[in-house]
């Protein structure tokens, strides 16, 4: 595979690799974005997008988040990119604080930390072949010499599954699972540290579904590399994550193992457990206790006071009204922000 | 659950084409199957199967330019599809209802939610409780009080909060759970013979869409109606419906018992479909895929439309030669209530 | 944001808009020639030297430009202040516009404006009226029997309406016109008085004369109240409704006023269909399109699955919601149709603003141009205002953020 050594060959080496520690830090990241109303346009509210997120990533894991519309996700995605600037906190990329820095000294990051969407149709320009689309960022950050774009451009189209003669096809041209495919190329030429991958198969059909996922979990292990899985979807996310975080309007309610939705109830959040249950289980013969939490899910812009949850809370008591419970660690790796865990 | 087997819905070689500038999007290849009195019928099946288009054509709402163009569905010994329009009107919402899945489109954005909901009452119903010579005598805002009186009592059974106060609300104003709840109302004001799901609750994050199972479960039990429910979600299917039937490139594939279809399937694309879903309680390493892409269906594969994408068609060259690209295999009972259109497994079968 | 605070502050916003506008047209016109030209007229001989200096240095003239604009913001400000430090001898005053000199003897702008915009007005509401009524229904019934016989003579009348030139269309009426009536002049059936001499607002109505005029004479009659005169509307639609001549029995003064009503509409057909048939076209297009649109929205699928009917479903679902981009169009064509009458009101010889302002032009009338551009950029501003508010009645949804 002489493409591969080319791909290995032509990799920006970073500086100083790490095998282990943390390639992510993210601490009390906060976003709020603005409501404006009256004669003047004054702010007269916030929507509380992400609320004093902290969390870790370790290099070569991958971080599933999970939640509800409006709980944040995708902000909290955007926001470690810096696509949308942070209201506070910091987020520490590779040991280094890029949270503050401007825009223009971000870019040499940015290469390192790549995005895919949910749309793969929307997300690319339908007037640029794909040859076009895979070489542009190569052009704009010069990371690969001219000479050398073409045969790295095929290395990357072969690893993510596509076909030379797909270089100068449209996206339209494609189907969804291979639009997608694009979408991942086009993130990976640029030889990124992290991917955020912003609910990358809502788009694409159950059965071409499992091949986008194999597809991550196959470059992940060959590149080493860190992802952030945002959706909705919990038997998705539980499939692809290493760790897991459950947020809820902006806030984090817990972080733990895959294994946190099938867990006894008694040891994780009441929201984790509803949410797991909610699921429904593609297995008839399986008797299941759906907890059905009550109402809807409250507005960003107005969260419930004390603990965020409280409002659908099946066991919320006083005190959940009146504090906030602090993420407190319970055993390594697994973090609860409840009063009664 | 389902003792006698009294049929509702019988469906039999519909084909819907769509004449598009691109072609003939051959939509529906003859879908037959059978909707008995009393159950939940799943169909299932992935984007551009035709699903979709088979409950619309249950209701005649194919739309230009789509068209029926060939055959029967038969609802209590009449052929819905040569009743004329005035008689399908009379069904529609009546006799057969349909939710569909996104709340926010399929609401009118400027009226308010009661206003559409009494406007299924009075076209149906007229006004409840009232002989016809009263109804001459009614007045105007009378009548509106008794239509809300109506629409509340309905909001009621969907377990709206406030439903007294939700009339004159607009669709925005609600929340997606509860615009869905609002259609559910719609669907179950005239309580209906059949009630047709059409991804329900795709649109809905996971609580409310189990607070909305959980309601057009009981519903269905109380009204004692027939359920159809359209989805591309498996477990939904695993946890709603009786029977299933599923869908592949508008053909139907497999229909059996949810138990059977999901513990013992028999056609390929069922299996493989099952194989490809990640399992919340059952975590897999790796995901076992199916090969190649949905059908297009202007030029759909000859035959079998899963053949190009079948494990079976390839491993028996001489059989895939024959008949999974040349003939459209017959849905047939190849064991009791289970029925599968399959070349291969119909030989294997008809050995036993 | 409530719908009152958006209207304050889209009414804010107008004093910038205005701001601009008045510079932008105060610059443009002292470029294009000398102010002074507009009063040598058919005065030549009397207009001397000396004269000439004293005119410049009356008006300004012997200023920089920038003293002059804001001399002429001075005279716009509405508040007198005689004296600074006392409040309570501020008094209201109408703003000054300058003087319109392609009179004899020269007419204060903003006179001028009052007298002449109830012309415009009339001739604009009549034309709305005309192209939203016949505009709407033909939109739908092209939308529902798309690409049948209706559609395609509404395509037909629409695709004439875009390209045919307001003149030319107003000049063929006129031939059309002056031609059918020697006919129907000669079978004794003609409209027999020229409308010229009609319509002068002055000679017309004597004040006491009008339903309004009498009622205000009535009340003038109680010691503690002074209305003063209200002579007419201007509009002479209504004003004709409500003549009165003196000294006639009711009922027959009824008949009068019945015939004047009916023969001013009659007049004021041939401009306004003119002028409508532009925006009646562009109505009809809109409605059809929004209409065609709406039909494919998933709610009127709900709607079909109710098992509602066609025209339930046209009328109650999908109409309402297809009004929501004519409405746009309607408001855009209001503001068009307003300060849009210039060629209309030419080739008919239409005592409006329009007329007028083509006269300014010509005579290089600068005070009449800048008082002409700043009331079209007020109609302007003011019709976009009044669409924005009916939507908030049209659609629930919307928010003024």
């Amino acid at each position: 595979m002489s493409q591969t050594q080319n791909v290995e060959e032509s990799q920006e080496t970073s500086p100083e690799i790490q095998e282990h520690g943390n390639l992510l830090e993210v601490k009390d990241l906060t976003k709020f974005f603005p409501i404006t109303g009256g004669v003047l346009s004054k702010v007269i509210g916030w929507v509380h997008a992400v609320d004093h997120v902290s969390f870790e990533v370790p290099r070569g894991k991958t971080i599933g988040v999970v939640g509800e519309s409006g709980c944040g996700k995708t902000t909290l995605g955007r926001t470690i990119l810096r696509l949308v600037e942070p209201t506070s906190g910091t987020i520490i990329f590779d040991n280094k604080d890029v949270s503050t820095i401007p825009q223009r000294h971000f870019r040499k990051y940015r290469k390192r930390m790549q995005i895919v969407f949910q749309d793969p149709y929307a997300s690319l320009n339908p007037r640029m072949v794909v040859r076009n689309i895979l070489t542009e960022p190569l052009r704009v950050h010069k990371t690969i010499p001219k000479g050398k774009i073409n045969p790295y451009v095929l290395a990357i189209m072969r690893e993510v599954g596509l076909d030379k003669e797909h270089l100068n096809r449209f996206p339209h041209e494609f189907s969804g699972g291979q639009r997608q495919r694009v979408c991942i190329a086009r993130a990976l030429v640029l030889n990124p540290d992290l991917l955020v991958l912003d609910e990358p198969t809502a788009s694409v059909d159950v059965s071409v579904q499992a091949r986008v996922l194999n597809l991550f979990k196959r470059i992940q292990k060959r590149r080493n590399l860190t992802y952030m899985f945002i959706s909705h979807d919990l038997s998705v996310v539980t499939h692809m994550a290493d760790i897991i975080l459950v947020m809820y309007l902006g806030k984090i309610l817990e972080v733990g193992s895959k294994k946190i939705f099938t867990m006894e109830k008694s040891k994780v959040h009441p929201y984790t457990s509803a949410l797991g249950v909610a699921v429904p289980i593609p297995d008839p013969s399986l008797e299941r206790n759906v907890i059905l939490l009550k109402g809807d899910v409250p507005s960003p812009a107005n969260p419930p006071p004390g603990c965020v949850f409280h409002t659908r809370c099946p066991e919320a008591r006083a005190i959940c009204s009146e504090k906030v419970p602090e993420l407190e660690q319970k055993e390594s790796g697994h973090s609860i922000a409840c009063h009664f865990r | 659950m389902i003792e006698s087997k009294d049929t509702v819905l019988e469906l039999r070689d519909i084909r819907v084409h769509f004449f598009t500038y691109d072609g003939v999007v051959k939509a529906l290849d003859g879908i037959t199957f059978d909707v008995y009195k009393g159950e939940s019928l799943g169909l299932v099946g992935e984007t551009g199967c035709g699903k979709s288009v088979t409950v619309r054509s249950i209701m005649r709402l194919i739309e230009d330019p789509g068209k029926i163009v060939n055959g029967t569905i038969m609802y209590r010994d009449k052929d819905i599809l040569q009743m004329d329009e005035e008689d399908v009107r009379k069904l529609r919402g009546k006799k057969i209802a349909m939710i569909f899945q996104d709340p926010m489109t399929f609401l009118n954005p400027l009226m308010t939610v009661g206003e559409q909901v009494a406007e299924v009452i009075l076209l149906h119903q007229g006004l409840p409780g009232l002989t016809d010579a009263e109804k001459d005598k009614v007045k105007k805002a009378e009548m509106k009080q008794i239509l809300k009186e109506e629409v509340t009592k309905v909001f009621e059974l969907v377990r709206l909060p406030d439903a007294a106060g939700l009339y004159s609300r607009y669709p925005h104003e609600l929340s997606g759970g509860m615009r869905q709840r609002v259609m559910i109302a719609m669907a179950i004001a005239s309580k209906p013979d059949v009630m047709i799901a059409d991804e329900a609750t795709t649109a809905l994050d996971v609580t409310i869409q189990a607070q909305i199972l959980k309601l057009l479960q009981n519903l269905k039990d109380d009204l004692t109606t027939t359920l159809i429910f359209v989805t591309h979600n498996l477990g939904i299917i695993a946890e709603m419906c009786d029977r299933v039937a599923i869908f592949y490139g508008g053909q139907v594939v497999e229909v059996a018992s949810t138990m059977v279809a999901f513990k013992d399937p028999i056609h390929p694309y069922t299996k493989g479909l099952l194989k490809a879903i990640p399992l919340l309680h059952a975590p897999k390493e790796k995901l076992d895929s199916i090969p190649g892409v949905v059908p297009n269906l202007v030029n759909p594969p000859g035959g079998c439309r899963f053949n190009p994408r079948c494990y079976l068609a390839e491993k028996n060259l001489d059989v895939k030669e024959n008949l999974c690209t040349v003939t459209k295999p017959k849905l047939l009972e190849l064991r009791p209530n289970h029925f599968v259109a399959c070349h291969v497994r119909e030989k294997e079968y008809k050995h036993i | 944001m409530k719908l009152r605070d958006y209207a304050i502050k889209r009414l804010l916003l107008l004093i910038p808009v205005m701001f601009g506008v008045s510079i932008m047209s105060f610059i443009l016109s002292n470029s294009i020639g000398d102010p002074i030209a507009s009063y040598i007229g058919e005065d030549q001989d009397r207009l001397t030297e000396a004269r000439i200096q004293l005119l410049t240095e009356q008006l300004g003239l012997d200023q920089p430009l920038h003293i002059q604009y804001i001399r002429y913001l001075q005279r716009l400000w509405p508040l007198e202040t005689p004296e600074l430090t006392n409040i309570g001898s501020w008094y209201l005053r109408p703003p000054d516009l300058g003087v319109s000199a392609s009179f004899r003897p020269p007419l204060p702008v903003l006179d001028v404006i009052i007298t002449r915009f109830p012309a415009t007005a009339e001739l604009a509401i009549f034309s709305m009226i005309f192209a939203v009524v016949i505009g709407i229904p033909l939109g739908i019934v092209s939308a529902t029997r798309k690409d049948q016989l209706p559609d395609q003579i509404s395509r037909i009348t629409a695709l004439s309406g875009v390209s045919m030139p307001i003149f030319w269309l107003g000049l063929m009426l006129q031939v059309l016109i002056f031609n059918s009536n020697m006919i129907f002049e000669d079978l004794g059936l003609g409209i027999k008085m020229p409308y010229h001499e009609r319509y002068n607002v002055n000679k017309f109505f004597a004040k006491e004369d009008n339903i309004l005029g009498a009622v205000v004479g009535l009340l003038n009659l109680l010691p503690f109240l002074d209305l003063g005169p209200i002579p007419t509307t201007g509009f002479y639609l209504i004003d004709n409704l409500l003549y009165l001549p003196a000294g006639v029995p009711a009922l027959e003064s009824i008949l009068v006023s019945l015939e004047l009503f009916i023969d001013a509409l009659i007049h004021i057909f041939p401009p306004a269909f003119c002028l409508a048939w532009v925006q009646m076209a562009l109505i009809t297009r809109m409605t059809r399109m929004a209409m065609i649109e709406t039909m494919r929205q998933d709610f009127i699928l709900l709607a079909k699955s109710k098992g509602l009917s066609e025209r339930v479903i046209i009328y109650r679902h999908a109409l309402k919601n297809a009004l929501i981009p004519t409405l746009t169009i309607a408001g855009l064509s209001l503001a068009g149709l307003l300060t849009g009458t210039v060629l209309t009101e030419t080739v008919f010889d239409w005592p409006g603003i329009g007329r007028w302002a083509v006269t300014a032009v010509s005579n290089l009338d600068i005070a009449a141009i800048q008082g002409f551009v700043m009331v079209t950029a007020l109609i302007y501003v003011l019709s976009n205002l009044l669409v924005d508010i009916l939507y908030a009645f049209v659609d629930p949804r919307i928010r003024y953020d």
